[in-house]
């Protein structure tokens, strides 16, 4: 008695899985090449992106170096002008110092701007970018 | 072809290795995403944002469990979040707008099929919506009372208890079904008689 009932729940259960089973869909033709070329797209994007950032390190680096080249040439053709025209004793005035500072200023603050327009412009193109989304929630 | 293999392969660049896990799952992921919406159109799009994702976030599948669970779980909480569907509460979803697909090249065997998936659908369509989930993912897979769990959220006594009940339904509508089929067709028998 109790095998027959064993054998009918077994019948049952296998005729539930293919009458399930039977009413599977079928995905679209196109589907997989949509999702396939989604895909793609993103990946190239990614790649795009990611070949930009040592680009724009090395750009903030170069733009460093040429900021403050220019700047130690402006000085030092200041201190070889000042040198000439008014001799050894100008260079320990305040008047000399305060022409260096505002110098060194001057380029200091060119070069944050630069720093600053890198840094917003990086910003923005990061929002035109997809946003990336945590899978499951 | 080796599952670890080709996730391994996706992640060291070769994305066109995402493929045989398209052509592999889509059917599946097609069938839970329809029977949490109940759209074709939004189910397609449910699909290619869960891969979307899954390709996103392949760093992060662990290989303890089958990428087919994990993928369903996205395709999962995607549907519901899409949705904003209740899953575990007892409404009851629209009616079908399948069209059956014919496989086979004996007509008599295209229609016996069609109708067959007719029926499961119609049947399906009218109970709740975890209910019906739950019942997809446990016969038409053979997937495991655990990896239902997994992929729905729910612990394994409670997809146990849902299971049993889902069933129970699945077999009374079935039987109605069958005799409102049966009766309608002694009603039609009926009146080609009485012409």
């Amino acid at each position: 008695m109790e095998d027959k009932n064993r054998k009918n729940n077994l019948q049952e259960e296998e005729l539930m899985r293919e009458l399930i089973r039977s009413g599977k869909t079928q995905a679209s033709e196109n589907l997989k090449c949509r999702i396939m070329q989604q895909i793609q797209t993103e990946q190239a994007l990614t790649s795009r992106t990611e070949s930009f950032a040592p680009k724009r390190q090395e750009s903030i680096w170069g733009e460093f170096k040429t900021i403050f080249g220019i700047m130690y040439a402006v000085l030092a053709v200041v201190a070889a002008g000042t040198f000439f025209l008014k001799g050894k004793e100008f260079f320990l005035s305040v008047q000399f110092w305060n022409i260096v500072i505002v110098v060194a200023s001057v380029f200091s603050i060119f070069w944050m701007i630069t720093c600053l327009d890198s840094h917003l412009r990086e910003k923005k193109e990061k929002k035109l970018l997809p946003k990336k989304d945590k899978a499951g929630e | 072809m080796d599952e670890r293999l080709c996730v391994q392969q996706v992640l060291s660049g070769n994305t066109s290795a995402f493929a045989y896990f398209v052509e592999t799952y889509q059917d599946m992921a097609m069938t839970i995403a329809l029977r949490i919406c109940g759209n074709r159109q939004d189910a397609e799009d449910i699909v290619q944002e869960s891969y979307l994702k899954a390709f996103r976030n392949l760093h992060s599948f662990r290989s303890d469990s089958k990428f087919s669970t994990w993928l369903y779980r996205i395709v999962y909480n995607t549907a519901v979040t899409h949705t904003r569907a209740r899953m575990w509460t007892a409404d009851y979803g629209k009616e079908a707008e399948e069209v059956p697909a014919l496989s086979s090249d004996n007509p008599e065997l295209q229609m016996e099929e069609a109708e067959k998936k007719e029926m499961v659908t119609e049947i399906l369509d009218r109970m709740s919506k975890g209910d019906a989930l739950l019942l997809t993912l446990y016969y038409m897979e053979d997937h495991s009372v655990k990896e239902v769990a997994k992929i729905t959220g729910l612990n394994e006594s409670n997809v146990k208890v849902k299971l049993f009940r889902a069933r129970k339904v699945f077999k009374e509508r079935l039987f109605n079904y069958l005799r409102c089929d049966r009766k309608k067709c002694c009603k039609e028998t009926g009146i080609k008689n009485g012409r």
